[in-house]
């Protein structure tokens, strides 16, 4: 499965989305996101790429590209877990 | 000698308020509410029905649960952050309508008062008492704005309430472990400056004038969530390490009940799944201290918790405060009452 698919998967479950549906242009705001949904999503990316997410630049996308483009460049998260 | 759970009780006042009740007032719908915390519907408290009685009936039915009479208590602890008064403390007033004649203090750690006191009662059996009696009570509704739709759905009124006495480690009912912590960095993300000491230092203190612009509690949402999923699953793990333990053995997760959403990103941050979450939440909104044990007692009703299951209870609230603990259900031997 491509980073963009698996992207795709985790992003659906927090808007009862379809992952199928998602595409790199899919805009979040189109999305059934309320304001905590974006932190779930955030908490799941890094569940599943074992990476550290800044959650302000999860805040500021505008795009599932956007959402691929963050787990691509966030550091692999501590041994610590934190 | 170790905390040994012993007794468990809770209390709700009658006023039943439903997500209906309160979404036309808010100009939301009762799914909107429902959709983003869980909650259906909380207790609200009257006129007669202050913090401390509400302490005072969870209170009394954990000592009947471990058949137990107000003279053997050794100690009374009532977490809080919606105290009758400033002065007296909870804790004696509630004693005084139980007859209990022992010492009785509050214990404020906001939303993780219950798990603190919890800490605070075994320590003083680790130093003698035999039997101590630990309460979480709020009457919260009375703090959050009634017209902020962010914060008044969230919050309902009620109370837990269990008694320990002291034993051994190996006994089910046994505290296996404790974590507590806390960051005062975080305070204006959680707070109701309300009509305490420092307002009253800024109004002047010739004649203090509450300002009730700042009476209810303010919360940003998000960093409250973010911060409570960082810490109660950091101090979870904490807990468990100190026990031994791995978030796998653990049967029951008993969460600080906020929040549907907080409590299952805590149990996906941990890898445990949701049906080891203990929800009370969907019916009584968030109770801050009181939270913890009316999950318990809840549970406890619907058979959810068996003598031996690993409990984890992990709560998180204003300050920032957090707390975690471990305890291994009673069976039947310890509380007579679970067989019924």
């Amino acid at each position: 499965m491509t980073t963009a698919a698996r992207v795709a998967a985790v992003v659906a479950k927090w808007c009862q989305a379809d992952a199928a549906d998602l595409t790199a242009d899919t805009r979040l705001e189109d999305l059934d996101l309320d304001s905590l949904s974006r932190l779930e999503a955030a908490l799941g990316l890094q569940r599943e790429f074992g990476v550290s997410i800044d959650d302000t630049r999860m805040n500021d996308a505008e795009t599932i590209a956007d959402v691929v483009d963050i787990v691509e460049t966030s550091p692999a998260k501590a041994a610590d877990g934190s | 000698m170790t905390a040994v759970l012993i007794g468990l009780g809770s209390a709700l006042p009658e006023r039943e308020v439903g997500n209906d009740e309160l979404a036309a007032r808010l100009g939301v719908t009762p799914d909107w509410i429902e959709r983003r915390t869980g909650i259906r519907a909380r207790r609200f408290a009257d006129a007669t029905t202050p913090t401390s009685a509400l302490a005072a009936e969870a209170a009394r039915a954990a000592l009947a649960d471990a058949d137990t009479k107000p003279s053997e208590v050794d100690a009374f602890l009532v977490a809080t952050y919606t105290p009758d008064h400033q002065i007296p403390a909870t804790a004696p007033l509630a004693a005084a309508r139980l007859g209990l004649a022992c010492p009785a203090f509050d214990v404020n750690a906001a939303c993780s008062g219950f798990v603190y006191a919890l800490a605070t009662a075994a320590g003083l059996i680790a130093t003698g008492a035999r039997r101590v009696l630990v309460a979480g009570a709020e009457t919260a509704s009375t703090l959050t704005d009634p017209g902020d739709r962010t914060v008044h759905p969230l919050f309902g009124d009620g109370a837990g309430a269990v008694l320990l006495r002291a034993g051994e480690p190996d006994e089910d009912g046994a505290l296996l472990a404790l974590d507590l912590g806390a960051d005062g960095t975080g305070a204006a993300s959680l707070i109701a400056p309300g009509s305490a000491s420092r307002a009253r230092l800024a109004t002047g203190t010739e004649r203090p004038q509450p300002d009730p612009s700042t009476y209810y509690m303010a919360m940003d949402g998000r960093e409250v969530f973010l911060q409570a999923v960082a810490h109660m699953t950091a101090s979870s793990r904490a807990a468990l390490d100190r026990a031994g333990l791995k978030p796998a053995e653990v049967d029951r997760i008993c969460g600080h009940q906020a929040n549907i959403r907080i409590l299952r990103a805590v149990a996906d941050e941990l890898g445990a799944d949701h049906d080891r979450l203990l929800v009370d939440l969907d019916r009584t909104g968030n109770t801050g201290a009181a939270s913890i044990p009316l999950a318990l007692d809840r549970a406890r009703r619907e058979g959810r918790l068996e003598g031996g299951h690993t409990v984890l209870l992990t709560a998180f609230g204003g300050g920032f405060t957090w707390g975690s603990a471990l305890l291994r259900w009673p069976g039947t031997a310890q509380h007579p009452r679970s067989a019924t």
